[in-house]
């Protein structure tokens, strides 16, 4: 085992080359073992036309798949040994293909007696196969052969069905424990295939509560005092391009809900058996805690056929515009602007039918009213709405307290005062707000933006920017971005 | 629905006519099928549920986007003459130390160059000082005072790059991504693709500005052609002193029932027509004459700007509205924007300084300084500036080489600022060379076909799916190129 930190060794270095290399022995002897079976083949006297293997072509291909499988044993001990891998499943691995190499030497070795080459190729290529099969387990996450299988076909080979989804049964969010409902389903997901019992990189295990408080090779990930200090929270908040974000590029990502859950968690000094309702929730946090947990309506999808022939339908008989926002979801863009003030609270609980899947409301200039907003509770999925010179007052927005996916709000030119703008503070989501030429002040603005402003997150970034500016100054900067600024030196006469 | 390219109703025609009918016309008739297929592309091909508009209307060729898209309309303010990125946007202090001093050949050797061949080429650094603005510390001229109160809702590129060094093929370029005539320009392509919010006014309008000289290039009507694509998406050149249409109003004696007739009735001859040629063009013919009958008053509202408080007029500096000034046409833009129309192009000249570059510019500058900034604050207050793509930019840039008093003009770096859509505010984009000649060739770097992939993304089309089958052969708005610069879009 090296030390901590990555060391650079020409070792470290020809063991990367392993995941390449092993390619060439299986490519190898399965070659030969296609061609003897074709010679096989030709001693049906239908067949005799095949062409068999001359000894002299079986030796030296037996030789370069064997000198070609000792070296890949070779690098892939060299890699093992650089690093971050530890784990049953590589202990595995290592001995299958030890195994598989050293068949392929013998095989080389006694391939002249005829009766005992046949028996021992054969074994010799299931070795191969199943270490193979091990070695890719490694890099890709146990099951993922057989992860896309039919249930029938999985049946038939006496797998076990898919587990069912590891999240929880939609529980009430204020039972749900921190740790072991909220955030081990998270690590199931999304990280235990390389830091669990089969594989642990970097000697760090996250299947449980246990194993994860342990820490790495480099030390503990969670509970750390400072939050910018905390590399499990540093490590998944980088940007993806970077080598040491988490989960690597390439693999299944943490979504937003997810990597608000874990940011929270860890900041929040990773509480275990806390209830989360005892907790102090900022209200992004409880937000994707419910939908992780299953908020039931927010999560179904519509039907794109249906909401499709209903919206074709709505748009010619009300005169609106709708176009379709994503190229295969059912998400619509309902444009009731241009019908003007003839577009009322009687035509918006027209749109019932489509509902669910209106993520940009137009009602701007129409003579939709407070009494017409009731409608809108059924638009889970509403990311844009505008309500611009509508006669809308804050009782309207009391309204609006359920839609949480609202991202933009346009209530310029209405009736709405400083009353009514503090009830958003229940959209977790909200970003643009746009209050011209209506009774609200900035004083208001402002202790909305405050109420809607994760504290604990800027303050976390912010120690994070620093530190990185600390790291930037005492490294020598280079300024050297890959480019040179300068023309070429002109050439000399 | 009966519409002429209903395949019963060319059935039913077919039989009608005689053999020599027949055979005369046949090819005629097929030719306008295919047209009228990609007129409206959901007679035959109706497996993808798509929602069609009210009214039948134009709702686009598009079934739906292949992105999630951001933006909905475009104002692009163009700078025409092509003006100088060196006095703008793009600060070198190198150029600067070196003026007066040759040129490096290492630069120039073997490039191409428009008035400067065969001369000497001198260095020249701009008279002009440039200031860090916003929170973004942006480095914007202190020629555009306006311009950097907004640093931090812009995004300024600096590598922008076309292929084409005079005016004219210049234009067609920035506009259509090619030289060649008959090309779609990219408003029409916009339409095409996306159709318009409204119906009362083209889908794509162009006003015009010029500066104080009068000795500008002209802007040749080609640039907002809509090429081979049928012309009903061409652009629309509104008036922009006095009143933006002419003769829009009624004759004495002639109520709006009487004109309601008269437009019906053509519709009807028109329709006699297009049923004997299948000609799609006669049912654009058609759809213009309805166009103009809504016009008459929508174009009216339009230009009642009475109804702007003077607060809003002097914040674009418009002195007098409708004075055919570049403030003016701001002022107008964003109430055309308000009004659904998709692509609003409003063409300023004055922008070719060859010489007397320091006087002009100013003057220039001091045009089109205020109101850019002033149209960019004016959406934000309104909310409008998230769906609202605007372009301020040139068809190219300057020499950093000086010529007499000005420069010339230069394809290989020019800078350009987006804004709303979804673009990212406060970044720069891409970079020149330390004396402004060339783009540096990095990721940032941006041909005018990637402007135009990167503009279409916004609308959540990609670039390489709208297409129009022309002539045998597939065009799109970046023809085989253009590359998506994600990295400009928040």
């Amino acid at each position: 085992m090296t030390a901590a930190g990555p060391v650079s060794s020409i070792g470290a270095f020809l063991g990367r080359f392993h995941p390449l290399w092993v390619h060439l022995p299986i490519g190898i002897l399965f070659l030969l073992a296609f061609l003897e079976a074709v010679g096989w083949a030709a001693r049906w006297p239908r067949l005799r036309w095949l062409p068999a293997v001359g000894p002299g072509q079986r030796t030296l291909v037996l030789l370069v798949g064997a000198a070609a499988a000792v070296t890949a044993a070779l690098l892939g001990w060299l890699l093992a040994h650089d690093g971050d891998y530890e784990g049953a499943r590589v202990r595995t691995h290592q001995w299958l293909g030890i195994a598989a190499a050293a068949a392929a030497v013998l095989v080389f070795a006694v391939h002249r007696m005829r009766w005992l080459y046949a028996p021992l190729f054969a074994a010799t290529l299931v070795l191969l196969v199943l270490a193979a099969h091990a070695g890719g387990s490694l890099t890709h996450g146990g099951g993922f052969l057989t992860a896309r299988m039919p249930p029938a076909m999985g049946r038939l080979f006496g797998l076990g069905s898919p587990p069912a989804s590891t999240v929880p049964h939609p529980a009430d969010i204020g039972r749900a424990v921190a740790f072991p409902d909220v955030v081990q389903p998270i690590l199931n997901d999304r990280c235990v295939g390389c830091h669990g019992p089969d594989k642990s990189n970097g000697g760090l295990r996250m299947d449980s509560w246990g194993q994860l408080a342990k820490g790495g090779k480099h030390g503990p990930v969670v509970g750390a005092a400072d939050p910018a200090a905390n590399p499990f929270v540093r490590r998944i908040d980088l940007p993806t391009e970077v080598k040491e974000h988490m989960p690597p590029a390439g693999r299944p990502q943490l979504t937003d809900d997810e990597l608000t859950i874990l940011e929270w968690w860890a900041c929040a000094g990773a509480p275990r058996e806390k209830p989360v309702a005892s907790l102090d929730l900022p209200a992004s946090v409880a937000e994707a805690i419910r939908s992780r947990l299953g908020g039931a309506a927010t999560d179904v999808v519509p039907d794109r056929v249906a909401v499709f022939s209903n919206a074709a339908r709505l748009a010619r008989e009300l005169n609106i515009l709708i176009h379709p926002l994503s190229p295969d979801g059912p998400w619509l863009d309902v444009n009731a602007r241009v019908a003007g003030r003839a577009f009322g609270n009687k035509e918006l609980a027209l749109l019932s039918p489509i509902a669910p899947a209106v993520q940009w409301l137009d009602l701007g200039g129409t003579s939709v009213s407070d009494a017409g907003l009731a409608c809108l509770a059924s638009m889970h999925r509403l990311e844009r709405l505008h309500l611009d010179q509508c006669r809308i007052t804050d009782f309207g927005l009391g309204q609006l307290a359920g839609l949480r996916a609202m991202e933009y709000l346009n209530l310029r030119g209405t009736s709405v005062s400083d009353r009514g703008i503090i009830e958003l503070r229940q959209l977790p989501r909200l970003r643009s707000l746009y209050v011209w030429q209506t009774a609200v002040t900035p004083a208001a603005v402002k202790a909305l933006g405050e109420a809607l402003t994760d504290r604990r997150r800027i303050a976390r970034l912010e120690a994070e920017q620093s530190e990185l500016a600390r790291q930037i100054s005492a490294e020598q900067f280079q300024g050297n971005t890959g480019e040179s600024l300068r023309p070429p030196a002109p050439k000399p006469p | 629905m009966n519409t002429p390219f209903d395949p019963e109703v060319i059935r039913t025609r077919q039989l009608e006519w005689s053999r020599r009918t027949f055979l005369g016309k046949s090819a005629q008739a097929l030719g306008a099928l295919a047209l009228g297929s990609l007129v409206d592309p959901r007679l035959f091909s109706a497996q993808d549920p798509t929602v069609p508009g009210p009214g039948g209307r134009w709702m686009g060729c598009l079934p739906s986007p292949n992105f999630p898209p951001r933006a909905k309309r475009v104002i692009h303010l163009y700078m025409a003459g092509g003006p100088s990125h060196l006095e703008t946007f793009d600060y070198k202090p190198e150029l600067n130390r070196i003026h007066g001093q040759p040129f490096p050949a290492s630069f120039t050797n073997g490039q191409q160059l428009a008035q400067l061949q065969n001369t000497t080429l001198l260095a020249r650094g701009s008279s002009f000082t440039f200031s860090r603005c916003g929170i973004s510390g942006q480095m914007i001229s202190d020629l555009l005072p306006y311009t950097q109160q907004i640093a931090d809702d812009i995004c300024i590129i600096r590598s922008l790059h076309t292929e084409q060094i005079n005016h004219d093929p210049a234009h067609a370029f920035m506009n259509a991504g090619s030289m060649v005539k008959g090309r779609p320009s990219m408003g029409s392509w916009l339409l095409y693709g996306l159709g318009a919010e409204t119906d009362n006014l083209p889908g794509f309008v162009v006003l015009m500005s010029r500066g104080p000289s009068g000795g500008e290039q002209p802007v040749s009507a080609r640039q907002w052609s809509a090429g081979f694509l049928p012309s009903r998406f061409q652009g629309v050149q509104f008036q922009s002193k006095g009143v933006p249409v002419h003769y829009v109003g009624n004759p004495d004696g002639v109520c709006q029932s009487t004109q309601r007739q008269v437009i019906d009735e053509i519709a009807r001859l028109n329709g006699f027509h297009e049923e004997e040629t299948l000609d799609p063009e006669v049912q654009t013919r058609i759809a213009q004459y309805e166009l103009a009958f809504k016009m008459q008053t929508s174009v009216p509202d339009l230009a009642d700007l009475s109804s702007e408080p003077e607060s809003i007029r002097e914040m674009y500096g418009v002195k007098e509205v409708g004075d055919g000034s570049f403030a003016s046409n701001c002022l107008v833009a964003r109430r055309l924007a308000e009004r659904g129309v998709r692509f609003i192009q409003l063409y300023h000249r004055g922008w070719d300084q060859h010489g007397n570059l320091d006087t002009d510019i100013k003057e220039v500058c001091r045009r089109v300084d205020q109101a850019s900034a002033a149209l960019v604050k004016d959406l934000k207050q309104r909310g409008m500036l998230d769906d609202t793509l605007v372009l301020w930019g040139g068809e190219f840039g300057r020499t950093p080489m000086g010529q007499g008093t000005g420069r010339d003009h230069h394809i290989n770096a020019f800078s350009a600022w987006l804004a709303g859509g979804g673009i990212r505010g406060g970044l720069s984009w891409g970079s020149s060379d330390e004396l402004g000649y060339r783009y540096i060739d990095n990721s940032q770097q941006m041909h005018v076909h990637d402007l135009h992939a990167t503009m279409l993304a916004a609308f959540g089309i990609n670039h390489e799916k709208l297409i129009y089958r022309f002539q045998g052969r597939d065009f799109r708005l970046t023809d085989v190129h253009g590359k998506i610069a994600h990295g400009v879009f928040a």
